[in-house]
């Protein structure tokens, strides 16, 4: 139910709001399918994006919506590891809160043609403010980081887990985002971070004796958190995003009749969270003596550490103390040193471009290519078909287009995918857009075998 | 508006969707690592318990069970002192002599006129003569005296016979009569004296004389007139004893005491003494505001050979308040005779021979002293403890009635052990300096297991044991040992009944024959009498089957959480040299010892084998078993509530004789391997 809940607008598939719409208004040339009604302002949206080259879609939802992971799960995804793993996730839900009430409070409602923002191009005015979650998870993680994290090293007992280099991150933030109109429409967001973890590892290993009776472990690691802060110090931040649209003409088909292609160009996101209080603890690394910056400032050299059978006598196995003895002298023998620093880090934006309206042989298409900036993500394009509907004779509905696309990279490799998107009026609201965008078919289908999958609504209207 | 509401709703439900609290992340991981090992043999057994038999390197096992000790509880010097408490009327004021002159010129002012004149002097007949001031300052400012006199002496410096003199003394200003009395027939250079008793009296240091009547016969023929000659006045103070009084009080020793003080020893004749621990305690008040000196010796207590005594000062207190002063004088390896003050002359028990003196120290300056003044001493030994004591120690008989004590040679342990050979006696170590008898009333062994019980019937048993006293050194005891074989008892059915408990009623009696010693007891404050049941037994034993069982307690916290644990299970190698095998059975218990669950063994019929032995019987090979113990899923919620395991050892011998060796050792090493859930965010 949770993962069909909502009917929206798939945010990363397009421009940033009102903007996205085509301030001319309608195309004039017949038989030419109308662009699609360039919504104007959007009352809510959710976006969720989960994915792996090697993780099924059974264990990467979970990261965002909990649960447990069976073994068997974990087992079967052993055969198919590939060396260099990821994995990663993105959650998104924003709201507008203004001008929301402005379509209640019996103001005249404006006509879809006519641009929702009247501004002069050389003005800068407020078009909306919305609040927001986000919720981005990301790793990169070799075959022996899974083997110890998600198997356990009781499976391989007599072998050395090259465990290696490996990173993983998560980051939350809320934000108070402020749009504004202008000649490129841009937003302003303050941010306030809800969580953050990152690891890292750097030639790390560990060997089992065949017996068990000893363990040998090496490497460097370090990890880094606020989540044991009170909510309001956990970090505060700025973002920016913009985005804009241009006009091409003549690509494909179009080319000698003139057509016209847009461009919608932008970036999402851009920005910095600052931390005052992060709780790091690591083994191998040198840092900045200052206690700022989250990054390495070296590395150290680091001893194998051994843990082997606690020698005790008949009376000492009575007590339950050499047990507690036995794991703090293995834990001070690794050394860890632990330190509180401040540091900035920067926030999961996206930067996408989006060719929309080419055609082929008669189908219209577009393109799109999506960077975001979360470990673990890799540039994502897709293609979409389209295909528009319009109503004969009065309908309740003026708009229905279907849009299937192949998606290859983001977290995942390829994902089969189709947008629909609706729109109607209704009473008080005027034209009302929704939009749902399925991604990943073949994970929703399938989620013990297939990896990563995505979901995503919005319902847009004239704010 | 309705449509507003519509999606104020929608809104909320979408806000509430994404408020929901999500269960974590989590997922099973299997952990191996490395626990613990041990060796355990014989040698690490206390050797006092386990002696290597050196012909053979196997093992004789002793083993002595205390089943009843005394002590002696009537040996302690009860809290011991003297309290004495001083007022004014222990005090005493000097003895004063004042002289005051009464004049011819005085007594008639003519012959003022008549001075240096030969001249008759007809009969005088003078009444109530101007008084004249004295003072008595030298004797006190004032005082009320409870006793005390007043001795008035006239001496007639007059030319003529005095007939009659009535003098009377007052206090000036009050103008209250001190004393009035007459004094006839002076004859000329002669001297009268009257005793006024001042019981009850206040006498001021302005004091006015008055000769109320005067009679004098007439000179023979012409004397000369000396008008400064008369009568002389003396006014002597004695044996003053003030009720209240300001005054100088003369330095005077108001306690005074050297004798002997008993101290209550608990019917013990006690002649020497010497102190383990204990306190002198003196408590010093006074309200006089005149300095103290306290000198207190103990001539009874030595140490070192230097006698215990100290001089404690008490400085005056002041107007309306108390001076006190509190010492504490440590006991500690003194040593005391209680023979008395002089034993050369009584040589008594009990008693210790102390000196006290309190002095008033006088500074000469005159102070107010009440009824309600005091000097109260407290003096007291306390918490006296004896390292030793000898004397006497008396004639105490102690019925222990029916008593259970725990048998530990055989705790846990039941089933089928037989010793090859054994010897069980009954010893008796008497610590305490004195002459004893115990008689063994019963003696039975119980099994716990089995319920069953088997009295021990012993011929030397029949009779009293008879102890003696020990040489006077610390520690130092005598040792009466009973042998218990076949011929004289069922010890062996006593002791193959394995027992855990034994009851047991026995009379312990200390100086039996009275006083033979002639108070030569002695105790130390460690002294007593011990009843032990001793078993020897060389390692050479038959084992058929049996069980040992033990319980002990677990404390997993030091684990970490384990509501997380999912499986659990310990590999087990064992290398063993010993000649039995034994069979292990764990089961977890709840705090209130109910059992939980039981740990899975697997092979569930494993035996731990035992050592492959060559023809002698010596361990040649070890054997080597492992196994794993532990928990599945379906039981590990036992984990959680476990505060108790309980350990059966069920040892497998072959029955025949077989001898420990000092070689043999059991060693043990363990690897936990356990699945637990692992859980990522909240």
């Amino acid at each position: 139910m949770r993962r069909f809940g909502i009917i929206g607008l798939l945010w990363l598939g397009l421009p940033l709001s009102a903007s996205a719409v085509d301030e001319k208004g309608l195309d004039l040339e017949p038989p030419v399918v109308m662009p699609k009604p360039a919504p104007v302002g959007e009352l809510f949206r959710y976006h969720f994006a989960t994915g792996s080259n090697v993780l099924p879609f059974s264990m990467t939802e979970k990261l965002a919506l909990g649960g447990y992971v069976g073994s068997d799960i974990t087992q079967e995804v052993e055969s198919h590891l590939k060396g260099n793993n990821r994995a990663g996730l993105y959650q998104q839900f924003s709201l507008v809160i203004y001008p929301l009430r402005s379509r209640f409070d019996g103001g005249a409602l404006r006509s879809s043609s006519v641009p929702q923002s009247s501004v002069s191009p050389k003005k800068v005015a407020l078009n909306a403010i919305s609040v927001r979650s986000v919720q981005s998870v990301g790793a990169k993680f070799s075959d022996d980081a899974y083997r110890l994290v998600f198997r356990g090293n009781g499976y391989y007992r007599g072998q050395t887990l090259d465990v290696g280099n490996n990173q993983f991150q998560v980051l939350g933030y809320n934000a108070l985002d402020f749009r504004f109109d202008a000649e490129v429409k841009f937003q302003v967001s303050l941010l306030q971070a809800t969580s953050f973890s990152r690891l890292q590892t750097g030639n790390m290993s560990l060997f089992t004796s065949a017996l068990g009776d000893s363990l040998a472990f090496n490497g460097r690691f370090y990890s880094q958190g606020v989540n044991g802060n009170p909510w309001l110090q956990k970090g505060m931040g700025l973002a920016v995003g913009f985005d804009k649209m241009l006009k091409i003409k003549g690509l494909g088909t179009f080319k000698q009749a003139g057509r016209t292609h847009y461009l919608y160009l932008g970036v999402k996101d851009f920005g910095f969270i600052h931390m005052p209080k992060v709780a790091v603890q690591s083994r191998g690394y040198v840092w900045d003596a200052s206690m700022q910056g989250l990054s390495v400032a070296g590395e150290s050299s680091t001893k194998m550490v051994g843990l082997k059978q606690a020698v005790v006598n008949a009376k000492e196995l009575q007590l339950s103390n050499w047990f507690g003895n036995q794991r703090d002298s293995a834990i001070s023998r690794l050394q860890i040193q632990e330190q509180t620093r401040s540091g900035t880090v920067l926030t999961p934006f996206a930067l996408y471009a989006d060719l929309t309206n080419f055609k082929v042989k008669g189908q219209f298409f577009s393109m799109n290519v999506t960077y975001l900036n979360v470990p673990g993500y890799r540039v994502s394009g897709r293609l979409s078909w389209e295909k528009t509907w319009m109503p004969e004779g009065e309908q309740k509905w003026t708009y229905l287009s279907l849009s299937p696309y192949l998606a290859m990279g983001g977290f995942d490799t390829y994902d089969l995918g189709c947008a629909v998107n609706f729109e109607t009026p209704i009473q008080h609201l005027g034209k009302t857009f929704f939009r749902v965008d399925f991604r990943g078919l073949e994970a929703w289908v399938m989620p013990n075998k297939q990896h990563g999958a995505g979901l995503s609504a919005a319902m847009i209207f004239k704010l | 508006m309705k449509t507003f509401i519509k999606f104020i709703y929608l809104i909320a439900c979408v806000v509430l969707f994404f408020a929901c609290k999500r269960e974590p992340l989590s997922w099973d991981n299997r952990v191996v690592a490395p626990l613990f090992k041990t060796k355990l043999g014989l040698g690490q057994i206390d050797a006092k318990f386990l002696q290597k038999t050196p012909s053979d390197s196997s093992y004789k096992l002793t083993y002595e069970n205390l089943v009843y000790s005394y002590r002696m509880a009537n040996v302690r010097a009860y809290d011991t002192g003297l309290t004495a408490s001083f007022n004014l009327r222990k005090l005493k004021l000097n003895n004063q002599t004042i002289v005051q002159k009464i004049t011819l010129g005085q007594i008639n002012p003519i012959f003022k006129l008549l001075n240096g004149q030969t001249a008759d002097i007809p009969e005088q007949n003078q009444g109530n003569l101007s008084p004249v001031d004295i003072d008595a300052s030298a004797f006190f400012e004032t005082a009320t005296l409870d006793s005390g006199y007043l001795d008035i002496s006239i001496t007639n410096n007059l030319p003529v016979k005095v007939k009659l003199v009535v003098f009377e003394l007052t206090n000036a200003g009050v103008n209250s009569q001190v004393a009035y009395d007459s004094f006839t027939n002076i004859p000329m250079n002669g001297k009268v004296t009257k005793r006024i008793d001042l019981r009850n009296k206040t006498v001021t240091k302005q004091l006015k004389g008055s000769i109320k009547r005067l009679t004098t016969e007439a000179s023979n023929g012409p004397v000369l007139i000396d008008a400064d000659k008369g009568v002389d006045v003396e006014l002597t103070v004695s044996q003053l004893r003030p009720r209240y009084a300001i005054a100088a009080f003369p330095t005077q020793n108001v306690i005074e005491q050297n004798e002997g003080l008993t101290v209550y020893m608990g019917g013990a004749e006690v002649k020497y003494f010497k102190v383990k621990a204990g306190k002198l305690k003196i408590n010093l008040v006074s309200t006089i505001q005149e300095d103290m000196t306290m000198y207190f010796e103990i001539p009874s207590a030595k140490k070192n050979g230097v006698v215990l005594s100290s001089i404690v000062k008490l400085p005056a207190a002041p107007a309306g308040g108390s001076s006190k002063r509190f010492e504490d004088f440590d006991l500690t390896d003194y040593i005391i005779d209680f023979r008395g003050k002089n034993p050369d002359v009584k040589d008594t028990v009990n008693t210790f021979h102390q000196i006290l003196i309190v002095r008033l120290d006088s500074s000469g300056r005159k102070v107010a002293i009440g009824l309600k003044d005091s000097i109260r001493l407290e003096y007291r030994m306390e918490s006296l403890v004896p390292d030793y004591a000898i004397g006497y120690m008396g004639q105490s008989l102690t019925q222990t009635g029916d008593q259970k004590t725990p048998f530990d040679l055989f705790k846990g342990l039941n089933g089928d052990f037989k010793f090859k050979d054994f010897k069980v006696s009954l010893v008796v170590k008497n610590g305490i300096g004195a002459d004893g008898r115990v008689k063994v009333n019963s003696l039975k062994g119980e099994n716990v297991f089995t319920k069953n019980s088997v009295a021990l019937n012993a011929t030397p048993l029949a009779n009293d044991i008879f102890i003696t006293s020990p040489p006077f050194v610390r520690d130092a005891y005598t040792v009466s040992e009973v042998v218990l074989d076949a011929g004289n008892s069922n010890i062996k059915a006593f002791i193959e009944n394995l027992p855990q408990m034994l009851d047991y009623n026995l009379d312990m009696e200390v100086n039996p024959n009275g006083n033979v010693s002639l108070y030569k007891d002695f105790v130390f404050d460690n002294s007593k009498v011990d009843i032990v049941l001793k078993v020897e037994a060389s390692a050479n034993f038959s084992v058929g089957e049996f069980v040992l069982r033990d319980t002990q307690a677990i404390d997993l916290n030091s684990l970490g959480d384990v509501s997380r644990i999912k499986s659990a299970k310990m590999e087990v190698n064992v290398s063993n040299t010993f000649p039995i095998g034994a069979k292990l059975q764990m089961s977890l218990l709840d705090a209130e010892m109910h059992m939980l669950t039981q740990l899975d063994i697997d092979p569930s019929d494993q035996v731990i084998e035992p050592a492959v032995l060559d023809a002698a019987g010596y361990p040649s090979q070890p054997g080597e078993t492992f196994f794993t113990m532990g928990l599945g899923k379906d039981k590990i919620e036992a984990l959680k509530k476990a505060k108790f395991i309980a350990i059966t050892t069920t040892f497998l011998g072959s029955g025949q004789m077989q001898k420990i060796y000092d070689v043999s050792t059991i060693s043990v090493s363990t690897v936990v391997d356990f699945e637990y859930e692992v859980k990522m965010g909240k």
